[in-house]
């Protein structure tokens, strides 16, 4: 539920390949490959964790690569989980503001949502994930509802042709989408909580496999309401679905319940990011309780995420595929495959020195 | 202690927290349901015009005195702005969500519709669900006529909009639709509204109403031409946009009498085919259903052999129609059909490759019209009134 609710959050709103591709209509095939990659990639991560059952993702790095190496990369991943939530509430705010609350300012976002945020992320992961169960069925039904109000006024030919210019344009932009995986990390903190490691690497792969295809079908569904072009332009195309949709000419505005969804995600997920990030930063530092950490960290998040962008054109340039794939890629792709030789290498129970 | 401070904290915050930032109260908003936009080729400004409702004029003790509606003008140099100085005339905020109707006047159609579409689209106020027309000569002019019998203007509007497909002798479009047609390399059609002088009667002289017939010619996002009704039904024919409509054809063995056939259900397809020498040509086919739906002569059409005859007098129509709107949008080097849509989607490769030559030549593509017409009713009578 946790992994769907993170890969439903900020990627499907944005869809940021509808912006990749030259060939638009193929938009959706990059966004279906490209979520295979990188749902076999986490795959291989999960697996990895789900062998070393009792440790965090911070705790197996320090006992993996020693106490400086494994505390800078621990840091890394922490910084990356503390930026996560600092894109996340300015995203959110970034859409509120620039559509239905012009007048209200993005402080007032940014602070309401990571103060609902710490309050689930001190009350613990359970929390966190029994809210995410209780939302998650809203959610789907939430955008399921928006798709099928929008039916009426999709075309399926806005598709055509289907790999125009082959597979070389699909290839590259499938390519991007890691970035989104990126964030599924911070469910390694969860690690030690969950009770049978297989089930962990079970309940990830449905919930990787289910929004990848969401994700997916979502694509597919913008290019065929806006057409491939007017999509391209777009930066919260789910959310000009909700604005064009009519149902009889009586069912319409539903921008509330739009908003609840997004709302709903996106709480749950920063959230989780804030508590992933205290409760590394309080195993590396040896913090008893480190729901004290909770707090500062949102805080250091609101009064980054407002003082760290000037505007809404630099969160995306940062938070572009093109930009943020290659920060993603090391943390996606180098240290796991750094941390699983060194566990592979190292005999079981060795500490390193 | 902490419970203290908790209580005062929440009872401080429902103070804070009692109402939207952005309330707006409803007897402060000046709820536009018509807007229309010109372009003042003079001063280089754009003109937009608002018509907003008066509900206290509709329900309620003051229903029926004074008009529903009032209408205000601005200008801007953007759309956007000729917008908001609507503000510095009216007593009341604008609010644009419930617009119902947009009449883009001809000057401004000229110039180019994507400084309107991109306020549209990237307002949070506006919605792309307004209904779009394009009028000859000023779209200000629409504002401020009373048609009857709505009480408000601009609802009238809109209902003759949305029945635009019982003749579908115009186009029936939404910003959002228009939006789309634009993006793509085929023309976008939009429907013409008029005024027409209604009949005078005994309780006051002839009034005006609005009319709805034929469509203007976008290429990009540009007037280029209108079609007349006829020439617009054509094309419509092809993009298997014809809702509904009464084809009348002449009485075989009965000179000047008539038959009257109504629309129950069309279809069609534009296949682009390349052909021995590489070139592409386009098949379309439509197909239609209808009834008989009246007759001002004895011939009798129940018969079997008959009713063909009626098939083939309808299909003829529908196919003078099509060559009506090929040669009308032949002489505006307009692509009315959507063909070259299709011509991307099923030739990427040769479109990238030709598409300037096709472009700059600006020739129709070769097309190919095979037409299926079906009368199958004759309705609740298997005779004609008419006595033989």
């Amino acid at each position: 539920m946790l992994i769907f609710m993170m890969r439903m959050g900020l990627a499907i709103i944005r869809l940021p390949v509808l912006k990749l591709i030259r060939s638009g209509p193929d938009a959706w095939i990059a966004v279906l490959v490209g979520t295979a990659v990188g749902n076999l990639i986490f795959w291989l991560v999960l697996r990895q964790a789900a062998q070393q059952p009792g440790l965090t993702l911070v705790q197996r790095l320090e006992r993996a690569l020693g106490p400086v190496a494994g505390r800078a990369v621990g840091t890394c991943y922490i910084l990356l989980f503390l930026w996560d939530t600092m894109v996340t509430s300015r995203m959110y705010s970034g859409l509120l503001i620039s559509q239905p609350m012009p007048e209200t300012p993005t402080e007032a976002f940014v602070f309401l949502l990571l103060l609902g945020a710490a309050y689930m992320a001190r009350k613990g992961p359970e929390v966190i994930a029994r809210v995410g169960q209780f939302v998650t069925p809203i959610i789907a039904g939430g955008i399921a509802v928006v798709l099928f109000l929008g039916a009426n006024q999709m075309n399926p030919r806005a598709l055509q042709p289907v790999l125009g210019h082959g597979w070389g344009q699909v290839l590259v932009a499938s390519f991007f989408p890691a970035d989104v995986h990126v964030e599924l990390m911070a469910t390694l903190m969860l690690a030690p909580l969950v009770r049978s490691p297989k089930a962990m690497v079970r309940a990830g792969v449905v919930g990787m496999h289910v929004a990848g295809l969401a994700a997916a079908g979502t694509a597919a569904c913008l290019i065929m309401f806006f057409g491939a072009p007017r999509s391209q332009r777009l930066v919260f195309p789910l959310y000009d679905i909700v604005r064009a949709t009519t149902f009889g000419d009586f069912f319409e505005r539903i921008d509330a319940l739009f908003i609840f969804t997004w709302t709903a995600t996106t709480f749950v997920k920063a959230a989780l990011l804030l508590w992933a990030c205290a409760y590394g930063l309080g195993q590396m530092v040896r913090v008893k309780d480190c729901r004290t950490l909770i707090r500062p960290l949102a805080l250091l998040a609101g009064l980054l995420s407002l003082r760290a962008y000037a505007n809404q054109a630099e969160v995306r340039a940062l938070i572009a595929p093109q930009v943020y794939t290659f920060v993603a890629l090391p943390f996606l792709v180098l240290f796991p495959a750094l941390l699983a030789i060194v566990e592979a290498v190292r005999r079981p129970g060795e500490k390193a020195v | 202690m902490r419970r203290l401070i908790a209580l005062a904290a929440a009872c401080v915050a429902l103070l804070l927290l009692a109402g939207c930032w952005n309330r707006r109260e409803l007897e402060t908003l000046g709820i536009i349901l018509a807007a229309g936009y010109d372009w003042d080729a003079e001063q280089q400004e754009y003109v937009v015009t608002a018509q907003i409702a008066k509900p206290q004029a509709m329900a309620g003790e003051g229903a029926g005195k004074g008009p529903t509606s009032h209408v205000f003008t601005a200008r801007g140099k953007t759309v956007f702005e000729a917008s908001r100085n609507l503000s510095r005339i009216s007593t009341r905020k604008m609010w644009w969500g419930h617009v119902q109707v947009l009449v883009i006047g001809e000057e401004a159609a000229k110039l180019g519709l994507s400084g309107l579409l991109d306020f549209i689209e990237r307002d949070g106020e506006t919605r792309p669900l307004y209904f779009v027309v394009v009028t000859r000569g000023l779209a200000r002019n629409l504002m401020h006529l009373r048609a009857s019998p709505e009480s408000v203007p601009a609802m009238g509007l809109t209902s003759l909009v949305k029945a635009a497909g019982a003749t579908s002798t115009a186009p029936s479009a939404r910003i959002l639709d228009v939006s789309r047609a634009l993006e793509a390399p085929s023309a976008a059609l939009i429907g013409v509204v008029g005024v027409s002088e209604g009949e005078a009667s005994d309780i006051g002289g002839p009034t005006k109403e609005f009319q709805l017939s034929g469509s203007a010619v976008f290429t990009k996002d540009k007037l280029v031409g209108f079609l007349d009704p006829q020439e617009t039904r054509g094309a419509l024919w092809v993009r298997s946009r014809v809702k509904s409509a009464i084809l009348t054809v002449p009485c075989p063995g009965f000179p000047g009498r008539h038959v009257g056939v109504e629309v129950i259900h069309t279809a069609s397809q534009i296949v682009p085919e390349l052909d021995a020498e590489g070139r592409v040509r386009i098949r379309v086919s439509i197909r239609m259903e209808g009834n008989l739906g009246d007759q001002d002569c004895s011939f009798q059409y129940a018969d079997l052999d008959k009713i063909e005859v009626l098939d083939k007098l309808v299909g003829a129509r529908i196919r003078s129609e099509v060559e009506a709107a090929r040669t009308a949008c032949a002489k505006l080097s307009a692509d009315c059909f959507g063909a070259t849509d299709q011509v991307v989607r099923k030739f990427p490769v040769y479109w990238e490759r030709k598409q300037k030559e096709i472009q700059a030549e600006g020739v129709p593509w070769p097309m190919l019209v095979e037409i299926e017409a079906r009368v199958r009713g004759t309705g609740a009578q298997l005779k004609p009134t008419r006595p033989e």
